[in-house]
């Protein structure tokens, strides 16, 4: 994996004496710094707002989070009219962007800052979540890092894992997830983390990683990290996604989830979810563009009431039944299993029943937790 | 800009060098017979803004269309103010300035402007963006920018056809040899395609050069595909209805490019055909086959033709081609 390290640092007023940022300046001294009275100076200037991708990722800001950092996830909203299956997922955005180059990463169309921003009131999510938690106590919730960014790619030089594990260790009804691609888990080892959160990994067969998930961690590296945490205590999971059709595809992911589930015993894993492809049409020229090598952007790929382009519904359909179907057979059947940003008559045919509720699906993945 | 020195004076047609286009914003195309009819009857009524260039001659800064005419019209002598030393970006400017007031710019005439500024100018695509964009009616970000100064770079060949195609099927033709493009020219002019049949004709074969060079790893030969697929051989024939064999083209095409859509197509209309729908009743899948339902459309001229239609919808509904038809969903 290659570690990000910024060019230059942009430093909000607000947070220059925040925990974080000290973290942050102490590890990168050479680094030139700039101080910005508000971020939002920056993210309206045309000049940087305009940059290109990977040159907007060579500097970072160390900023202020404005507004409520704990939101459903996404997938929940409806979108064209029409709303796909929900796991009950929550996410908190403590840092947006990647410096990774997934071809098929959304954010590269989502994003309309191109730096890498790091959020630095850490003490406001934990104040904020700490109320949310405190106030719906008969509700369980699922809380991830990793929508707008990797969830441990950053922590080598923000350390921001380590207050919100210690948080998480006193929550009788949350349990905290983080979701990467990286091999960055040296600073959760020998955290009091009681079981309160998952360290999850993006999982794709070796074809898909060294062609199309430049700059992350091989899937040897991956996993060798989920065992390191395992040996802590953690339970780990992983997300199979996206699952990509290619020729020899059937063999590969078999192989992959063989491997995967030949590493760790049942009792480690928290959950596993599999993901079809998918992508907005505006994505996928950007895929076209920069990134010429690769053949994602032109799969059989069809057009959702959602507006996302995915395989066709006979490809999708002989995907999951085969990945689930590997799942099961060197897995555990009694494993939180779900489908990500899925349409409902999909969702059934998969799993031979109706879509669940939201809540009966994520009650389902945490069963171990609750 | 700094107050330019200002003479008005008239100045000889012939001493004018109409050829010298820096300036120029408009193509080289024939004038709008409203200013010829102006100038006919009342000459040059506003003056040209010029600049001497040595020797007696001057170079057009504003004015092109206005001193065609004139000359056409043979007349001698034309009002005009004269600007001395003033630097060309600034007179380049000021020609924008006084073109975005008048009959709108074509976006290939946006693009040649964008192009002359970056080419003769020396000015940034960041410049563009923040400085030009707008006063040329363009949205101010950098992928306009960069569309409008592909649209520039179009080769005359396509920007001849202009008339038959968009601007956006001709920068998508850009990045295919003349060979490929000989092959879709030829489609739309055989057989007067509709727009929106050239629009899935370019994106079908657009997506198969894609994805077919990208899959091999070398160079993608549409002619070889063009071949194979048969649709050379349609296109030669020149048979039967012509747009029947634009859908054929397009329905062999597309079979290439979404073997698995086509197939459940395939399956879909020979489950219904099985199926012995009432005339007057027709099942619409949902779009891509991507849904849960189909819809059911008929209409009825009363109660006795609601109850047949009934009876022989519940007859359909008894059908197991009918859970076939839902197994694609």
């Amino acid at each position: 994996m290659i570690l990000y390290r910024p060019d230059q640092i942009f430093i909000e007023e607000a947070v220059r004496d925040c925990q974080l940022t000290q973290t942050v300046l102490d590890k990168l001294p050479e680094v030139e710094v700039f101080h910005v009275r508000d971020s939002r100076d920056l993210r309206r200037s045309p000049r940087r707002r305009e940059l290109p991708i990977p040159t907007g990722k060579r500097s970072l800001l160390i900023a202020k989070h404005q507004g409520t950092f704990f939101k459903p996830c996404p997938a929940s909203q409806v979108q064209g009219g029409r709303r796909n299956v929900c796991c009950n997922y929550f996410v908190v955005n403590l840092a947006s962007n990647c410096h990774m180059e997934c071809s098929y990463c959304y954010l590269q169309t989502h994003l309309n800052f191109p730096l890498m921003v790091v959020y630095a009131n850490i003490d406001d999510l934990l104040e904020e979540l700490s109320g949310v938690l405190r106030e719906k106590k008969q509700n369980f919730y699922r809380i991830g890092t990793g929508e707008l960014a990797d969830s441990l790619a950053l922590d080598p030089l923000t350390e921001s894992s380590r207050p919100l594990v210690e948080f998480f260790a006193q929550q009788s009804n949350a349990v905290l997830e983080f979701k990467t691609k990286s091999n960055c888990v040296e600073h959760l080892l020998g955290l009091p983390h009681e079981g309160r959160t998952v360290v999850s990994w993006s999982m794709n067969t070796r074809h898909i990683q060294s062609r199309e998930e430049h700059k992350t961690a091989t899937i040897d590296e991956r996993l060798l990290a989920a065992q390191r945490c395992v040996e802590d205590g953690y339970r780990v999971g992983f997300h199979f996604d996206p699952i990509v059709y290619y020729s020899d595809w059937e063999q590969d992911y078999e192989e992959l989830i063989r491997e995967v589930f030949g590493c760790f015993s049942p009792s480690s894993l928290a959950w596993v979810s599999v993901g079809a492809l998918r992508m907005t049409s505006d994505l996928r020229k950007t895929i076209l563009r920069r990134f010429p090598g690769s053949t994602l952007p032109t799969g059989e790929l069809v057009p959702c009431p959602d507006g996302k382009l995915r395989y066709t519904k006979s490809i999708r359909r002989i995907m999951y039944e085969r990945v689930f179907g590997w799942i099961r057979q060197y897995g555990s059947s009694d494993l939180g299993i779900y489908a990500c940003m899925e349409r409902p008559e999909v969702w059934s045919r998969i799993f031979n029943t109706a879509p669940l509720t939201d809540i009966e699906i994520g009650d389902s993945v945490t069963v171990g937790f609750q | 800009m700094n107050e330019p020195d200002l003479i008005f004076q008239p100045v000889e047609t012939k001493k004018i060098q109409y050829e010298d286009r820096t300036f120029a914003m408009r193509s080289n195309s024939s004038s709008s017979p409203i200013l010829l009819k102006s100038i006919r009857r009342y000459g040059v009524l506003v003056p040209l803004t010029l600049q001497t260039t040595g020797e007696g001659l001057y170079r057009i800064i504003c004015g092109f269309r206005r001193y065609r005419v004139a000359r056409d019209l043979a007349i001698r002598t034309i009002p005009a103010r004269v600007i001395g030393n003033v630097e060309s970006r600034e007179l380049f400017e000021m020609a924008m300035a006084e073109n975005v007031c008048g009959e709108p710019l074509s976006d290939f005439e946006k693009a040649t402007v964008l192009a002359k500024l970056c080419e003769n100018f020396g000015v940034s695509q960041e410049e563009l963006v923040r400085d030009y964009l707008e006063l040329l009616g363009i949205r101010p970000d950098r992928f306009h920018c960069s569309r409008y100064l592909a649209i520039s770079k179009l080769s005359a060949e396509l920007r001849d056809r202009l008339d038959l195609i968009s601007i956006n099927t001709a920068l998508a033709l850009a990045r295919w040899s003349s060979n490929e493009r000989a092959i879709y020219m030829q489609v739309l002019e055989y057989f007067r395609t509709t727009r929106s049949q050239q629009r899935e004709l370019l994106k079908v074969l657009d997506d198969l050069r894609e994805r077919l060079s990208r899959e091999s790893g070398h160079k993608f030969d549409l002619e070889k595909l063009w071949e194979s697929s048969g649709c050379a051989g349609l296109v030669e024939s020149k048979k039967s209805n012509p747009g029947l064999l634009v859908e054929e083209i397009l329905t062999r095409l597309q079979k290439l490019n979404r073997p698995e859509l086509e197939a459940m197509r395939r399956t879909y209309q020979r489950e219904v055909a099985g199926l012995n729908i009432p005339s007057g009743v027709n099942f619409y899948p949902p779009d891509f086959f991507e849904g849960g339902e189909i819809d059911v459309r008929f209409s009825m001229t009363g109660a006795a033709q609601l109850e047949e239609i009934a009876r022989e919808l519940l007859r359909v509904s008894r059908q197991p081609g009918l859970r076939s038809i839902f197994e694609l969903l």
